[in-house]
C-alpha cells in the first residue's frame, strides 16, 4: 500500500512522470498558487503573500488566483 | 505529449492536472512541473519581499532607485557632496543644505582670524574660543592717578571712562578745620 505520496512514476523501462529534480517549494512560488513538489506533495505558495492580490512590477500586472 | 495523469487500475497514482504553477510564477530558477504534465523553469525575479519597507523618496538619493512596499521608487535627496564654509564674524550663522553630505564638509572660522586668537592678544584672565589670554598691563594701556578726600560717606574710587586702571590713589588727609564762632568758642569741622 503506498504510503508517500507518488513523484515518480515509471511503466516497464518507460519514465512516465519524474518530478524528483523539481526544486519547487512553497517559497518559491507565488501566493495563491499550487504545485507538486519533488516529494509528489502538494504545496501551496507563498512568496509575497503580503502583497496585495494584484499588483504591477515592471511592467508585468500579477494577479493573484 | 507529456504525461500530467496516471491511473493505475482505478487508483489515481499522480494527478498534475489541477496545477495552477506557471513559468511566471515561480521563482527564476525553481523548477516545477505544470498543469500539463511539462517541466518547467521559473521566470518571476522578485527576490525580495517589499511590503514592510519603509522607505520614502525623500530618503534615498536624487536618482537612486530602490522597491518599496511592491513598487518602485526614485530617490529625490539633494546629493551635496562636500559643503564646506567659513564664519567671518561673531555672529554669522550657516544653515546647513537639506540632503546629503559625504562627511567631508567642513565648517571654521577663517585661517586668517584664526591667527589672530592667540594669547598674546588677548588680556589676562579673558578666554576667547578656547585661547586664554597672556596679556599683562602695559604702555598700551591707559592708567590714571586720582587723589580724593574722605568725607563722612564711603566711597569707591575708580578710574574714569576710556582708562584701563588706576595707577595711584591719593588720599589727602581728612579735613580738620577750626574756626572761631560768635560763642566765643572755637567750632571745629572735620571732614566737612
Amino acid at each position: 500500500m503506498i504510503k508517500m505520496a507518488v513523484n515518480k512514476i515509471v511503466y516497464g523501462t518507460k519514465t512516465l512522470i519524474d518530478l524528483t529534480a523539481d526544486t519547487v517549494d512553497a517559497t518559491k512560488l507565488l501566493a495563491g498558487y499550487s504545485a507538486f513538489n519533488k516529494k509528489g506533495e502538494v504545496i501551496q505558495g507563498t512568496l509575497l503573500q503580503n502583497y496585495p492580490a494584484q499588483f504591477t512590477v515592471n511592467g508585468y500586472t500579477y494577479v493573484r488566483k | 505529449m507529456a504525461y500530467n495523469k496516471v491511473i493505475y487500475g482505478g487508483k489515481t497514482l499522480m494527478d498534475l492536472t489541477g496545477d495552477t504553477v506557471t513559468s511566471d510564477t515561480l521563482l527564476s530558477g525553481a523548477t516545477a512541473h505544470n498543469m500539463a504534465g511539462v517541466a518547467i523553469e521559473g521566470s518571476c525575479t522578485f527576490d525580495s519581499d517589499t511590503s514592510d519597507a519603509t522607505a520614502k523618496a525623500a530618503e534615498i538619493l536624487s536618482g537612486v532607485t530602490a522597491y518599496a512596499r511592491g513598487a518602485k521608487i526614485t530617490g529625490t535627496m539633494p546629493n551635496n557632496g562636500s559643503v564646506s564654509e567659513t564664519i567671518d564674524t561673531k555672529t554669522e550663522e550657516f544653515t546647513i543644505p537639506q540632503g546629503y553630505h559625504d562627511g567631508s564638509g567642513k565648517v571654521k572660522i577663517p585661517t586668517t582670524e584664526q591667527a589672530k586668537i592667540i594669547p598674546e592678544n588677548i588680556k589676562t584672565g579673558i578666554s576667547i574660543l578656547g585661547v586664554t589670554g597672556t596679556v599683562k598691563p602695559s604702555s598700551s594701556v591707559t592708567a590714571q592717578a586720582k587723589t580724593v578726600t574722605p568725607s563722612t560717606a564711603k566711597q569707591t574710587i575708580l578710574p574714569d571712562t576710556g582708562t584701563d586702571y588706576l595707577s595711584q590713589v591719593t588720599v589727602n588727609a581728612i579735613p580738620y578745620v577750626e574756626t572761631a564762632n560768635s560763642a566765643g568758642g572755637t567750632t571745629v569741622t572735620i571732614a566737612g
